[in-house]
């Protein structure tokens, strides 16, 4: 793991599947978006200082018509549940020797989120603009 | 298919009158089609049920696995019980990371999720956000829906 730490101005990257495979609206983003898959630390982003988001969507991986969405890692660590309790979530640079401008969103137990975290991920993430 | 959700008499009841089956035990085939229930828009969900079933692992583009078939029937089945209570709009239906899937629905401040994970089991979230109320919780085969339809109902009731 790189030591860099990761400066609440940073704006970070989060891939969005393409809802419309499954008949969903194209534009919105799920709380679903922002949940951890069994066995995964943090959620993935992508610093915008180290990526584009046009190369986010090249990353291994990435499903045609994905979409970016973005939040600054200020905005993630303030972020608070619906009753205004703090989520303690942290941004933290994971792996970006292999894969260059990676990072995790973390809750403080690894590997866990709390229940009112992936909503108020969901709420803070907006689309980044239409990449061409 | 095992999956077993139950609604009571009184939810039904409220449902302004109609005559709902008030308890719904064993889905036999997936997707069923002759359940009655008060919902047009079943057809579509089943439809998006479908095409979740034939996503493949990494749909997400992050490594999530294909979601696990037994999963979503119980999530049909779930819905084929919570619709035998009428006046509720169709949700947003999204797989989730974990082999699942959720449905959402939202109007102004509030917002309810849940979130079917196993065969036998769910998570729900509920928001408001002018109240400023987060309440989450889990939900069982064999075990009451009532405050799942409830959390339901406060969600419709500032359509």
């Amino acid at each position: 793991m790189s030591d860099q730490a990761i400066a609440d101005d940073e704006v970070l990257y989060r891939r969005i599947p393409p809802g419309s495979n499954w008949f969903e609206p194209p534009e919105r983003i799920t709380s679903a978006n922002f949940k951890l898959r069994r066995g995964e630390d943090g959620l993935s982003v992508y610093r915008q200082r180290v990526v584009g988001a046009a190369d986010v969507l090249k990353k291994r991986g990435a499903i045609v018509g994905s979409r970016v969405a973005q939040a600054t890692a200020g905005q993630i660590r303030a972020a608070r549940d619906t009753k205004g309790d703090p989520l303690h979530l942290d941004v933290v640079v994971v792996g970006d020797m292999d894969d260059p401008g990676h990072a995790e969103i973390r809750g403080p137990i690894l590997g866990k989120l709390s229940a009112g975290a992936p909503r108020a991920l969901q709420r803070l993430f907006r689309l980044a603009e239409r990449i061409s | 298919m095992s999956a077993q959700w139950t609604i009571t008499d009184a939810v039904v009841d409220q449902s302004e009158g109609r005559g709902h089956r008030a308890e719904y035990s064993v889905i036999p085939e997936w997707p069923a089609s002759h359940i009655p229930v008060a919902c047009d828009w079943l057809d579509d969900v089943r439809r998006q049920l479908q095409a979740i079933a034939a996503l493949p692992a990494g749909w997400d583009s992050y490594g999530s696995p294909s979601p696990d078939v037994r999963v979503l029937e119980a999530a049909w089945g779930l819905l084929l019980c919570l619709c035998q209570a009428e006046g509720f709009p169709k949700p947003h239906v999204n797989p989730t990371p974990r082999g699942g899937v959720q449905f959402e629905w939202e109007s102004g401040d509030r917002y309810f999720e849940i979130e079917v994970l196993t065969e036998r089991a769910a998570t729900y979230l509920y928001c408001d956000e002018a109240a400023r109320t987060e309440e989450a919780g889990e939900v069982f085969e064999g075990k009451s829906l009532e405050p799942v339809l409830g959390y339901i109902r406060r969600v419709v009731a500032v359509q």
